[in-house]
């Protein structure tokens, strides 16, 4: 067949994106009697658990990753804006998604995540409650195998407890939470998606302390439940297979998507019965607005003008502070998030910006082989370990959302054949002075035990907790899809991504992605449609 | 001038102390913040025979003499470096070439100077005459190996218990937590 020509294959359901959402749809789908599933992938194979990847990882000058290669890079997206995004380093365009290279922090969000609205006349109401979505954060808690420890009387409250106990906070946080407790702040550990014991025929950490490539697959990663169903006859997962629009029948009625094969160049079309958008936060709304037709002259969905709008992510702050001697040798042992605090993530901080800070577990840390090849003695290198050190408290800041922050596509496509990406946020999504208050939040723990204060401010933008942009309502007046994620206007055609979350919260949004996904297809599933 | 009359004349061997200095930072040609140059030839894989992975693992060893450092808080062991070596030479990009340029660096040190001023060579020549494919072999061979050295249980050395990269043990086991609490 001649490049660019147009061959059609047929689905049942067919799934955009093989991250989290994605197999977390199949996976249900399947277990409810689905037949032939057919997931679409942009990206390449990523080697997990791989061991020359693992030495590659520890061992090279730059920490050399598997998955380096897929970032965004800096052609691949324009912006403008109030603190204009750069997401490259963020995204993984790949088999398993971004969860291939997450933290795995896995807090659930506040009550009162679910009513910013109500609570403070600002962006939307989520139209379920946080008890409504309670059962499915133990279930979501369960398929990811989080570790954790319950706080008596945590406002996150939990009918179940965790599937795993939580690890033992180490030395390193000895002095936060001696700084925390003077002040009489509540602290805990961070949840997450790591085993503490074997769980889901998954391995028991050994603490690495390379979370960004578990040699072990100690930790949850996207590729785990497609390696499941790998072997599943009803279960198709097609790399290298970026889907460029999607074909409507009728208005209300999607009948399949048109995608390219990048390895051979060809354009295909794959008929399906149901289609879900799995491909995240910016790609879905790109492709809806795309997808023009006679029946969406403005794109899927996009009647109301509200498909790519309402762009956040969580601001990250950091505050650093230190001592000048370390008699103790205190050294980031574990490398993993361990300390958190909510203290700030509260509804009394909602309206400027909740706050949830943890404990950076990069910092203090002396690399001893860096400071080898520099030239140093082993007297230099025991000196600098006993001396100045430096703590980095930092956090994420719940965003506002707003109407005018919209992603949109740029000219042109990426090497794997994306539109690329347009961001545009002339509003900001928090105030300078919720910023510095956070920061001298963390200034003062860090005068409670006597440390000089470093270097403090926000990271750039990268989008890591991107979400809103299809986000879910009650009327198609106010968002895009409703509350089992299908799209406003059609029968079949579903939004599985952070596009959906309404608001976020300040807590890491993927374990309340994961149990919105669960109550969604329950609820589909329930309805019994034809396609499953 | 031929470059091993260079390397013999700017040559500076110092003789191992005891505990302390080692490295004078002004002749250390480990520049990290230099652009890394490309790996020669990452498309060339082979195995490497047992011999040359032993000469290797000398390489390797020397970095705790060179430091003063016990190598028994070690578990690189000649077992683990032919894993390292293998996968690194077997699978692309492969490090065949890079190694084999080590190796005869190496021989090419050890014949002017001997097995053991090579060595020391390896680890301090002069930034202003370095020997040839210096560049590819501090990066991808010396600079590794160091790495690998810490990582695989001398970090001890400095009072931890665990360190990136170190395959502690099961962190749920409180006859092993691998960090101090
Ligand atoms: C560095 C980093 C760290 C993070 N850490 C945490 C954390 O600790 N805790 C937490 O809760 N969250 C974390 N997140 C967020 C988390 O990764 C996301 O919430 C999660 O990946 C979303 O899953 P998803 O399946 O919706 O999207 P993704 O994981 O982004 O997967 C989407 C998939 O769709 C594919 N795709 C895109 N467009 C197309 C197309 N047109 N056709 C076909 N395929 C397409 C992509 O290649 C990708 O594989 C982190 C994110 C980043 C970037």
């Amino acid at each position: 067949m001649n490049k660019n020509s147009t061959a059609t294959q047929e689905a049942n359901v067919i799934i955009v994106g093989s991250g989290i959402a994605g197999s977390l749809v199949a996976n249900m789908l399947l277990a409810a009697g689905a037949s032939n599933v057919v997931m679409l992938e942009a990206g390449a194979d990523i080697p997990m658990e791989d061991h020359r990847s693992w030495y590659d990882a520890i061992s090279t000058a730059h920490n050399q990753l598997p998955y380096d290669s897929t970032y965004d890079l800096q052609g691949d997206f324009t912006s403008s804006g109030v603190e204009p995004w750069n997401i490259q380093g963020g995204r993984i365009i790949g088999r398993g998604g971004s969860t291939i290279h997450w933290g795995g922090w896995t807090p659930r969000f506040m009550p009162e995540d679910f009513c910013l609205k109500t609570n403070t006349g600002l962006g939307i109401d989520w139209p379920f409650a946080y008890a409504d979505l309670e059962p499915y954060y133990c279930l979501a808690e369960q398929y990811l195998g989080v570790a954790g420890i319950t706080q008596e009387g945590q406002r996150d409250w939990r009918s179940q407890a965790y599937p795993m106990a939580g690890p033992v906070l180490p030395l390193t946080a000895q002095p936060i939470i001696s700084a925390l407790q003077q002040s009489g702040y509540i602290f805990g550990n961070m949840p997450v998606a790591r085993n503490t014991v074997t769980y889901n025929d998954k391995p028991q950490c050994i603490t690495t302390g390379t979370c960004y490539y578990c040699p072990i697959g100690a930790r949850f990663t996207g590729n785990q439940p497609l390696d499941k169903l790998a072997s599943n006859p009803n279960f198709t997962l097609m790399l290298n297979s970026p889907v460029t629009s999607l074909v409507m029948g009728a208005k209300n009625t999607v009948t399949g998507v048109q995608y390219l094969d990048t390895t051979t160049g060809q354009t295909q079309i794959m008929s399906g019965v149901a289609v879900f958008l799995c491909s995240g936060a910016f790609e879905i709304p790109k492709l809806m607005q795309l997808s023009t037709s006679a029946f969406w002259p403005d794109g899927i969905g996009n009647d109301n003008d509200l498909v790519g709008r309402y762009l956040v992510a969580n601001p990250y702050i950091y505050c650093s502070g230190g001592a000048s001697t370390n008699p103790e040798l205190l050294q980031q042992e574990l490398n993993f998030p361990n300390l958190c605090s909510r203290q700030w993530d509260t509804p009394e901080e909602q309206a400027t910006g909740k706050f949830l800070m943890n404990m950076s577990y990069e910092a203090p840390l002396v690399n001893p082989a860096a400071l080898m090849y520099e030239g140093n003695s082993a007297a230099q290198i025991a000196a600098t370990v006993t001396g100045p050190f430096l703590y980095e408290l930092q956090g994420g800041i719940s965003p506002t959302p707003s109407y005018n922050n919209r992603v949109t596509s740029a000219s042109g496509t990426t090497r794997y054949a994306l539109p690329r990406t347009a961001f545009n946020t002339p509003d900001e999504i928090v105030s300078q002075d919720t910023i510095n208050r956070h920061i001298n939040n963390m200034i003062q723990l860090y005068e409670n035990i006597g440390f000089t204060v470093g270097k403090s401010g926000a990271y750039p933008q990268r989008g890591d907790h991107a979400s809103s942009t299809c986000r879910m309502a009650t009327t198609d007046s106010d968002g895009v899809v409703d509350d089992t994620l299908k799209v406003f206007g059609t029968d079949n055609l579903y939004v599985a991504s952070n596009a959906a979350l309404p608001t976020i919260g300040a807590a890491n949004l993927t374990l309340t992605l994961v149990a919105t996904i669960m109550r969604a297809m329950d609820k589909i599933l329930n309805s019994r449609p034809s396609w499953v | 001038m031929e470059p091993d009359n260079k390397q013999q004349k700017l040559l500076e061997l110092r003789k191992h102390p005891s505990y302390g200095m080692m490295l004078n930072p002004l002749l250390t040609v480990l520049q990290p913040t230099e652009d890394m140059p490309p790996l020669p030839n990452p498309g060339t894989t082979g195995s490497l025979v047992p011999g040359d992975i032993t000469t290797l693992y000398n390489i390797a060893s020397y970095t705790g003499f060179f430091w003063d450092i016990p190598n028994s808080f070690s578990a690189f062991t000649l077992e683990e470096l032919t894993e390292f070596v293998n996968l690194k030479t077997q699978i692309q990009p492969s490090y065949f070439t890079v190694y084999n340029q080590a190796l005869s660096l190496y021989q090419l040190l050890s014949n002017e100077f001997g097995p053991q001023g090579a060595l020391s060579f390896l680890y301090t020549p002069n930034p202003l005459y370095p020997p040839p494919n210096w560049d590819a072999v501090r990066w991808y061979v010396i600079q590794e190996f160091l790495s690998m050295f810490i990582t695989s249980g001398n970090f001890r050395f400095y009072g931890w218990v665990n360190y990136p990269g170190w395959m502690g043990g099961p962190y749920n086991d409180p006859s092993h937590l691998p960090y101090r609490t």
